[in-house]
């Protein structure tokens, strides 16, 4: 496949972009804010573009012979460091363009929310906030392990200096520099420890094939000693399980979230958070399939605890952002149920719940910060009576939080919704703790309406009523965007469907099959050859391989693309 | 014994920085003059690092150019014993150009800081260039009677460095200091080379080896080893034999502290790691225990103690305890396969001490009795000196070992030496202090960035970057990213490396 130049062109767009911002910031203190904007315009517009130009269909059933590899729409190689084997190795698929298109959005929207918050040394912030979008967007796209970690660890610096210098304290009155640290700590260490699982991968591989590589595909099929694979997975998972986080990982977010400024809250949960759930699809899954498979119970139990401990806590904060923080934790133990249970169906619903979750989050922080600048606080007990003062903004916060408990007609409902219906199968216990706990989402929802929107207003606001000014164009507009994409997917995710699904089909046939039964080794391989037929058959799959069954049903009821139709069919055979 | 020109030209490198030493000082006895002083003696060690480079390119790779072939049979293209006491081969010859990349960095940071020195200033260059005779004379040694003779002539002339600025009395109390320890030191190792010499009955590194592995466990042998290992371990500052450093680096004048800290160092690793080697002390159980054991607490407890520095120059010196630390790890995991990984990692330490060391060199001056060290010096630096922040920015994210920069590759290139040998605590030790030194990397740094105070105490002049200790640390800088980013060339160097054995 020849060279995409537009996949390093999304990567340094950003970097080169931030560099600019810093450089003219003694021009004017304007120019850097254009300057960002249009970097982010311009990432957003390239990756539109890779999405319109490239053929995410395909068939479904070609995925299922072993040893597929997963079908890239383009790559981008060069040599980098060839004595290691490394290479400077970019590909794009259906999963990752997703990803890519919302960093690059919620990129556009987080230099937009700066415009009026950030008023001090401007240029060096969008330097940050555009290179950890850059970083970002190299998670996305390496697929070279070396080049993987460098992104996954190169984009914690400029979020630390977001934190550290245009924070705000803490409530508890702990220092921003506190937060800053205690994220980079918490990433940087669990890093490292996947550094350390990379390696020894890297080391496996080469003592069976000789060959010294990074190269994910060559990576894919590794064997393992006894006791190996379950180790390097944990490897793995820790690091993601930070980043993402899942429960008792999850010390850093609350701070981090609540500290963070507005800009940097919405590329932490909107983006950064998503590279967790996007590591663990790409990574964990294939890599270790039956490791997972092992510890999908535990890592399911992990995602349940935190659904119904995020949820808690979310009710209980008292601080606008920290409860929206924690109803991240919440979602993302969703995710994680999502992930192991890891049909196509779960899988396809993911998709849809980490874009929504994206955008929904993102607006929920971007109307915190413009009601922090209105009301100069962020405590929920000395706000009140929004609706009354304004016109607009109290109709788009209420839409978010419903949005934010999954509502019909948003992306949330829906992603929730293909979820649990897809994990019931396998997973039937944990689906109805699940199904539960949205009422716990109605919860915080409806209490982050009721605290901040009715009631009488708070008599200490009067003195700063001279100054309440509603939304503005700029605000309004960025907001309305999110509606869009919000409805959108809530009503018509076919389009985001049909983008990830070759991508998600063959995630899930790398795990539940897996694809990579002893390719490249004698013994194994007949097993597997013979495994992936009688699944394909659907023969004896019926009541020892459920989810595997649904597989095969799957790609029989989808010629080609996934149509409405076909989704439903799908539901069918997920629901029997 | 009879030895002709030729038979010495091996050496070239060396010579040139004899040559050059006693042209300093005919220069200085002729006419007192700073600027030449300093040019004289830059002039020779980029001569001899010239020299230097073209020895290394002769011996490690193919060479066309019949030009340049003649130039390189003059200067020497195979490895070669000078005498039975030095072997030139291209280990020695890489390490050489450390030293002397290193040496003339430290010479452009002194010509800054000197200048505005009332009293002579001009010796400094002299002693300078006598401890860089003695450094490359320690990387070439392959016998006990070099190794003592050039650590000394690396040390004495250390001495007198530390305690230069001596109006300053932390200063005058660290060369003394140093002084004191280090005699302490090389009677001990002169100690533990008489037993090594009473066992074995040579001086050679090789026969000691081949001694050592006839007799494992003789009493005399090990306590010899161990004595000469704790020695070499107090010149690196491993713990426990560490406290000396971060009082020596603080009271000496900044750019001496980055010639202890980069000349000094590199030197006595690369011959301990001849050492180590050739001698087949780590095919011992006992010396490998205490050289993990030294590994491991080097790299907590020198992390652990820079946590709570609020001093630049501590923080900096106990930091450098912890990557000589990692730099163990390596040495102990893959024996001598893990020369590219050393060579990897102290070209990363050399060009980010180097960098980290020179802004605070050129932010200090030698009439303050402390120099620009403590934080809140640097409180807000960002806001007037942009640069010179990116720059030590740049280093400490390096020390750090986070992504684009070189110490990334370098911490990277350790970690896979400890998963290849399957060492998973001290893989393990590896992460906790990069997680306990990313602390206080991240202070510091922040620092930096904060609301600068009304009034800066100390600042560095105008037109720093127009200065020569400006430009090489800006050069620096370059090279730490543009190895962060390319790693290939520093990795190729570092395998061509290759320590020559004899037939």
């Amino acid at each position: 496949m020849e060279n995409n130049l537009i996949l390093p062109a999304l990567i340094l767009i950003p970097f080169i972009a931030g560099f600019l911002c810093w450089i003219v910031e003694k021009v004017s203190d304007r120019l850097p804010r254009w300057i960002a904007l249009f970097g982010m315009l311009l990432t957003l517009a390239l990756s539109v573009q890779l999405w319109i130009a490239g053929d995410y269909s395909g068939s479904a059933a070609a995925v299922l012979q072993p040893g597929t590899l997963p079908s890239w729409q383009s790559e981008f190689v060069l040599p980098w460091i060839p004595m290691l084997g490394i290479s400077f190795h970019l590909a794009i698929d259906g999963l990752s363009l997703l990803m890519i298109v919302l960093t690059a959005l919620l990129g556009v929207l987080a230099v937009g929310c700066s415009w009026g918050e950030i008023k001090k040394r401007v240029g060096f912030f969008h330097l940050n906030l555009l290179w950890s979008l850059g970083g970002v967007i190299g998670v996305f796209l390496a697929i070279d392990m070396f080049l993987f970690f460098f992104f996954w660890e190169m984009m914690l610096v400029p979020i630390y200096f977001l934190i550290a210098l245009w924070g705000h304290s803490g409530s508890t009155g702990r220092s921003r520099v506190y937060a800053a640290t205690k994220f980079f700590l918490y990433t940087q260490a669990s890093g490292l420890i996947m550094l350390i699982g990379i390696l020894t991968l890297v080391l496996l591989n080469y003592t069976q094939t000789e060959v010294l590589t990074f190269n994910y595909m060559a990576l894919l099929g590794t064997s393992f000693p006894p006791g190996f694979e379950y180790s390097l997975m944990l490897c793995f998972f820790i690091a993601f399980a930070v980043k993402l986080p899942v429960v008792p990982f999850h010390g850093w977010l609350p701070d981090a979230h609540a500290q963070a400024p507005t800009a940097g809250s919405v590329d932490l949960a909107g983006i950064l958070i998503k590279t967790a759930a996007y590591g663990l699809l790409r990574f964990v899954l294939p890599l270790f399939p039956h490791a997972s498979a092992d510890f999908a119970n535990i890592a399911i139990f992990l995602g349940m605890l935190g659904v119904f401990y995020g949820a808690w806590l979310a009710f209980q904060q008292t601080d606008i952002k920290r409860l929206l923080a924690y109803t991240s934790v919440s979602h993302m133990g969703f995710v994680l149920l999502a992930i192991y249970a890891g049909n196509l169906l779960t899988l396809q619903g993911l998709m849809i719940q980490m874009l929504a979750h994206g955008l929904g989050s993102a607006a929920l922080f971007i109307m915190s910060g413009q009601i922090y600048e209105r009301l100069h606080t962020r405590d929920l007990r000395l706000m009140g009576g929004i609706w009354g003062q304004f016109r607009y903004l109290p109709v788009f916060l209420m839409f978010f939080s419903a949005a934010l408990l999954g509502i019909p007609g948003t992306g949330n409902f829906i992603g929730e919704f293909v979820i649990l219906m897809g994990a019931f199968v396998d997973y039937p216990t944990f689906t109805i703790l699940a199904t539960v706990s949205l009422v716990l989402a109605g919860v915080y929802s409806l209490i982050l309406i009721y605290r901040a929107m009715f009631g009488e207003p708070n008599p200490e606001q009067a003195v700063l009523k001279p100054s309440f000014h509603d939304l503005n164009a700029r605000e309004m507009s960025l907001l309305l965007v999110l509606v869009v994409g919000l409805v959108w997917m809530g009503l018509w995710p076919q389009t985001i469907l049909d983008t990830s699904n070759l991508s998600m089909q063959w995630i899930g046939n790398a795990y539940q099959v897996p694809l990579f039964e002893g390719i490249g080794f004698e013994g194994g391989s007949d097993a597997a050859v013979e495994q992936a037929v009688s699944v394909q058959g659907g023969v004896d799959a019926a009541m020892t391989e459920p989810s595997a069954r649904d597989m095969s049903n799957a790609v029989e009821s989808m010629p080609s693309t996934v149509d409405g139709a076909d989704l439903a069919a799908l539901t069918n055979t997920g629901m029997r | 014994m009879n030895m002709t020109l030729s038979e010495l030209m091996p050496l070239a490198p060396v010579l040139i920085v004899c040559l050059t030493t006693v042209l300093v000082m005919l220069v200085v006895s002729i006419k007192r003059n700073h600027a030449t002083a300093a040019t004289t003696a830059v002039v020779g060690l980029n001569i001899a690092l010239l020299v230097a480079v073209l020895q290394f390119i002769g011996l490690t790779t193919e060479v066309q150019n019949q030009q340049l072939l003649s130039i390189l049979s003059v200067i020497g293209t195979q490895p070669a014993f000078v005498s039975p006491l030095f072997v030139v081969d291209a280990y020695a010859l890489f390490y050489m150009i450390l030293l002397l990349v290193g040496s003339l960095a430290c010479c452009t940071l002194a010509h800054a800081y000197i200048d505005g020195y009332k009293n002579n200033r001009e010796e400094l260059y002299l002693m300078l260039l006598m401890a860089v005779i003695g450094a490359l004379l320690m990387v070439c040694s392959q016998n006990l009677t070099s190794f003592f003779l050039s650590l000394e002539l690396l040390s004495v002339p250390t001495y007198g460095l530390l305690a230069y600025t001596h109006e300053r009395s932390k200063s005058l109390e660290s060369g003394l200091k140093y002084l004191v320890l280090s005699a302490t030191a090389s009677a001990a190792m002169l100690m533990g080379m008489a037993f090594l010499y009473a066992f074995s009955g040579s001086m050679q590194f090789q026969d000691i080896g081949m001694a050592v592995i006839q007799g494992l466990d003789n009493p005399l042998m090990l306590l010899g080893m161990a004595l000469v290992l704790f020695a070499l371990a107090f010149k690196l500052s491993l713990f426990p034999f560490h406290s000396w450093t971060a009082d020596v680096y603080q009271g000496a004048p900044a750019p001496i502290a980055t010639f202890l800290a980069t000349v000094s160092k590199i030197a006595v690793l690369a011959l301990a790691i001849r050492f180590i080697f050739l001698s087949g002390s780590l095919a011992l159980d006992s010396m490998h225990t205490i050289l993990t054991v030294i590994a491991v607490l080097s790299i907590v407890i020198g992390n652990l103690l820079a946590v709570r520095q609020v001093n630049l120059k501590r923080l900096l010196a106990f930091s450098s305890i912890a990557h000589l630390g990692y730099l163990l790890v390596a040495i102990l995991c893959l024996g001598i396969a893990s020369l590219p990984t050393v060579g990897v990692y102290l070209i990363a330490y050399l060009l980010t001490t180097i960098g980290a060391m020179g802004v605070v060199a050129l932010m200090s001056s030698p009439y303050h009795e402390d120099e620009a060290e403590s934080l809140a010096d640097y409180r807000g630096m960002f806001w007037r000196r942009p640069v010179l922040t990116a720059v030590l920015t740049v280093m400490l994210l390096s020390l750090a070992g986070i992504p684009l920069t070189a110490g990334f590759i370098a911490k990277f290139m350790v970690i896979l030496a400890a998963v290849q040998n399957m060492s998973w605590f001290l893989a393990a030790m590896i992460i906790l202090g990069s997680a306990i030194g990313l602390y206080y990397y991240l202070r510091v740094m922040v620092v930096l960035y904060m609301t600068p105070p009304d009034q800066p105490r100390i600042d560095a002049q105008g037109n720093w970057g127009m200065q020569v200790g400006g430009v090489m640390v800006l050069l620096a800088t370059v090279l730490v990213l543009y190895f962060g980013i390319f790693p290939s060339a520093m990795i190729d160097w570092s395998i061509a490396a290759q320590v020559y054995a004899g037939q």
